[in-house]
Formats: C-alpha cells, sequence, structure tokens
C-alpha cells in the first residue's frame, strides 16, 4: 500500500529566503501525524506545497502515489477556515459539496460530525472563531475523506474549543482516518499523534513517535540547601542528569522516580520544598531532539 | 463542470452585492432614460431629448425605455460584479477552500466565468444587441408593444450627455 503522503527533496524558495529546505516527509495509512514546530518554521508551507495550493521550487510530492492535481479522497483545513460571510454555514457546506462533486447527503453528516447542527442555519459573518474553524474542519470531511490534513486547528480556540477540536481529531484517528495536524504545541501533539515530525527553519529536524517525546519529561526539584541538594543528585543520577538553573535543579530522569529522588534527599537532610515532573517546553525540546544544533 | 457552475450560481445568487448592483442597474436606467428626459421636457429648455414628446416618456412605455437605455453603464456594472465575484475569493481567502475540494483550477475558473456570463446574459441580451440594429431606427411591429416605441428616440451615446 502507498503512503497516504510521501515528499521528497521538498523546498521552496521566496526570493533569497527558504522557506522550506529539502524536506523529506512519509506519513503512513492509519496514523495520526504530527507536524510540529514554532510559526515561521515552515509548516504551512509544506502543507500548501503538499495540496498542490503552491508549486514546490523543487522536489517532489505524491499522496495516495499520486502526483499533484488530485485530491479525492484528501480533505484540507489550511491557515485557518475561510468562507463567504454572507452565506450560512449550511450554504458554505452546500457551496463546497458542489465544489467537491460529493452529495448534498452528506452536509448533514458533516455538520452533526462537528456538531455544528444547531446554528447551521446562522449567517457565517456571525459564527465565533470555534464555530467557523469546526465549520472549516466539516468543509475538510465532506469528501469522507482517507487524509485530513488539519493546519493549526486549535489556533485561537479557548480551552473548550480546543478540547473538543482534540476530541474531533482522536476519533478521526480512531475511525482509520490518515491525519496529518501541525502545531505549536508540544502538549496537543503529545496527546493526538502517534508519530510526531520536528520542523524548525524548513528542515525537518526530528522525527519520533510521540511516547519518546512524552518519555523525556523531566523532574523540577526546588530544595535547601541547593549544592547539597545536587552533589546528592549527581551521586545518585549521575552527573549528566543534573542542570542548576533558576535556583532550581532540572533532573533529566523520568517522573516515575520522583519518590526515589524524594526519599534520598530527605534521607540526606536536605528540604525538598518542590518536586514535581515538568513537561520541556518546545525549546527545551528542540534542544533535545536536534543535539543543541538549533539554528536561531 | 455542472456542479462547479451551480456552487457559483448559488454564491451569487444569494449574494446581497448581486441584488444591489441589479437595484443599481433599474435606478440607473429609471434615472436616465425618463426622469431626466422628462426634466428635460418639463423644462422646456432644449435638454437632449426634448424632441421625444411626452407620449413616449408615459408609465407605458417604462419598460422598454429602461432597457433601451441600459447599454450605457451595463458594461460597468457587469465589470463590478466581476470584480466581486473573482476578488470576493481572494479577498475572502475562499480560493483555498474552493481549491482543496477540486485543484482542477482551470474548472474552476471557468465555471466562474460562465455562471458571470450567464447572470449578465438575462439583462444584455434584450437590450444591446437590438441598439445596434438599422432596422430599429423605424417602428417595427416585430419588437411588441412595450419596446417598439423606445427603440426610434434612443441613440447610442446620447445619454451618458445628460
Amino acid at each position: 500500500m502507498t503512503a497516504p503522503v510521501e515528499a521528497r527533496r521538498l523546498t521552496k524558495r521566496y526570493g533569497t529566503l527558504t522557506a522550506v529546505d529539502g524536506l523529506d516527509l512519509r506519513v503512513r495509512a492509519g496514523e495520526v501525524y504530527g507536524f510540529l514546530g514554532p510559526n515561521g518554521a515552515g509548516k504551512t508551507t509544506t502543507l500548501r506545497m503538499l495540496l498542490g495550493l503552491i508549486r514546490p521550487t523543487s522536489g517532489e510530492v505524491r499522496l495516495f502515489g499520486r502526483p499533484p492535481g488530485r485530491l479525492d479522497g484528501v480533505g484540507a483545513l489550511i491557515e485557518g477556515p475561510a468562507f463567504y460571510p454572507y452565506l450560512s454555514g449550511r450554504d458554505n457546506l452546500r457551496v463546497m459539496a458542489r465544489h467537491a462533486g460529493v452529495p448534498p447527503g452528506r452536509i448533514a453528516a458533516v455538520l452533526d460530525q462537528v456538531e455544528l447542527t444547531d446554528r447551521a442555519a446562522d449567517r457565517y459573518a456571525a459564527y465565533s472563531l470555534g464555530m467557523k474553524q469546526r465549520l472549516g474542519v466539516a468543509a475538510a470531511l465532506l469528501k469522507d475523506p482517507r487524509l485530513v490534513v488539519l493546519d493549526e486547528p486549535t489556533n485561537g480556540l479557548d480551552p473548550a474549543g480546543m478540547a473538543d477540536m482534540r476530541l474531533l481529531v482522536r476519533r478521526l484517528g480512531a475511525a482509520g482516518c490518515t491525519v496529518l495536524l501541525s502545531s505549536h504545541l508540544m502538549t496537543e501533539v503529545q496527546e493526538l499523534c502517534d508519530r510526531v515530525g520536528v520542523i524548525a527553519n524548513g528542515r525537518l529536524v526530528a522525527e519520533s513517535t510521540a511516547a519518546e517525546l512524552r518519555g523525556d519529561r523531566t523532574l523540577r526539584l526546588v530544595a535547601t540547601p541547593l549544592d547539597a541538594a545536587a552533589a546528592r543528585a549527581r551521586a545518585l543520577l549521575g552527573a549528566d542528569a543534573v542542570r542548576v538553573t533558576d535556583g532550581g535543579l532540572d533532573l533529566a530522569v523520568p517522573p516515575a522516580r520522583a519518590a526515589e529522588v524524594n526519599a534520598a534527599l530527605v534521607g540526606a537532610g536536605i528540604a525538598v520544598s518542590e518536586l514535581r515532573a515538568e513537561e520541556r517546553s518546545l525549546e527545551q525540546a528542540f534542544f533535545a531532539l536536534t543535539g543543541g544544533k538549533t539554528d536561531d | 463542470m455542472t456542479d462547479h457552475i451551480r456552487a457559483e450560481s448559488l454564491k451569487l445568487v444569494r449574494r446581497p452585492a448581486t441584488w444591489a448592483l441589479l437595484a443599481i442597474a433599474l435606478c440607473l436606467s429609471v434615472t436616465f432614460t425618463y426622469l431626466i428626459p422628462y426634466a428635460g421636457y418639463a423644462g422646456g429648455t432644449g435638454g437632449p431629448r426634448a424632441d421625444r414628446g411626452l407620449d413616449a416618456l408615459l408609465p407605458g412605455q417604462l419598460v422598454g425605455n429602461s432597457i433601451g437605455g441600459l447599454p450605457v453603464f451595463l458594461g460597468s456594472l457587469m465589470l463590478i460584479l466581476g470584480v466581486l465575484a473573482a476578488g470576493g475569493e481572494y479577498a475572502w481567502g475562499t480560493w483555498k477552500t474552493v481549491l482543496t475540494q477540486d485543484p482542477a483550477r482551470l474548472r474552476v475558473y471557468a465555471a466562474k466565468l460562465v455562471t458571470i456570463c450567464l447572470a449578465a446574459l438575462p439583462v444584455s441580451s434584450p437590450s444591446s444587441p437590438p441598439a445596434r440594429r438599422p432596422a430599429c431606427s423605424s417602428p417595427s411591429p416585430r419588437t411588441g408593444r412595450s419596446t417598439g416605441p423606445a427603440w426610434p428616440t434612443w441613440r447610442p451615446g446620447s445619454a451618458p450627455a445628460g
């Protein structure tokens, strides 16, 4: 079976600026693939090239083994939702269904899927950002796609909207749909994705499973006296695993060892005032994944 | 292709700006072919159409008069319609939504062009061609009750002067 998404040496230059630089990407059938990177890393540019919205400077793209120009079985929401403000949500989907050549029966189905049926008769212009976003996903689902490309689907949503959107993505994945999702939120990608590609400055700097990303969580420790705590921690965990930062210690060990660390420190007469599992920030993840070689 | 044309028609028909343009067309046609000539007649100042006589301005001739005047500004109105239809897609960023539904740009663009032409057809066809036909410079029984008398008095290019 051919991969839903395959890109080889994909490059896009705008004048002297290289937005995407020799990117190789392969998304396997049935997985939820997370495309992680800070703003301006080239995520959207890459997704636009995958969908044929812009032409790559060089390199090639295959969706289900086909060259660009055919998107049947592929649904996408790129750079936020865009619809006709004077039409209702349902009419917007009616327009898109006609463009896609899908039967109008799909409209009610996708509205139901994104839970927008109640407000489908309202004008798009009156929608909240969360509703617009959900309508965007609904439009992406019209073709009953085997591959869904979602570009920062939770961007600008409130926590409840984010939770809804994540649930929707999880359902898509569970239904056997291949999902390619871009995000600049570490936690989101960890929560949703089977595999994660990290992009920085137009290059894919690392690719790993979400479990590997999660395994790299660290412990944050605040204790007094700090120097004694550092010495004790180094003796216990090895010098490489301990870093002193901001009046505390960062311990590069799995959070499961917290109790052991705590017992050792308390036993040595050190007052432990804080000990918690810490999510790595995106910068830290980049640092770890690239071996410290981020370009900026 | 048919699906694309149906999609474009839905966008066009439901768009308030389309109907605003139609309303503007009607207002302009009444103003230029009826109100201004009447003012010229009533004022007796020898305006552009003072020679027309009152009977050509009576309500019975309204339809013919209005249609007769359309070609003067119809072109620019249709131009605005085209700009709105194509420009809106850029302004709202909806091209990307449409082109991810079907990436065949030529087909999508062609459907938009065809739809606008179809929309322009019913407005422009009854007015423009007869105006160019020399036979219409004299009353013709073929043109029917309402439009018949309107043509002889209308000359291309005379209305913008008013």
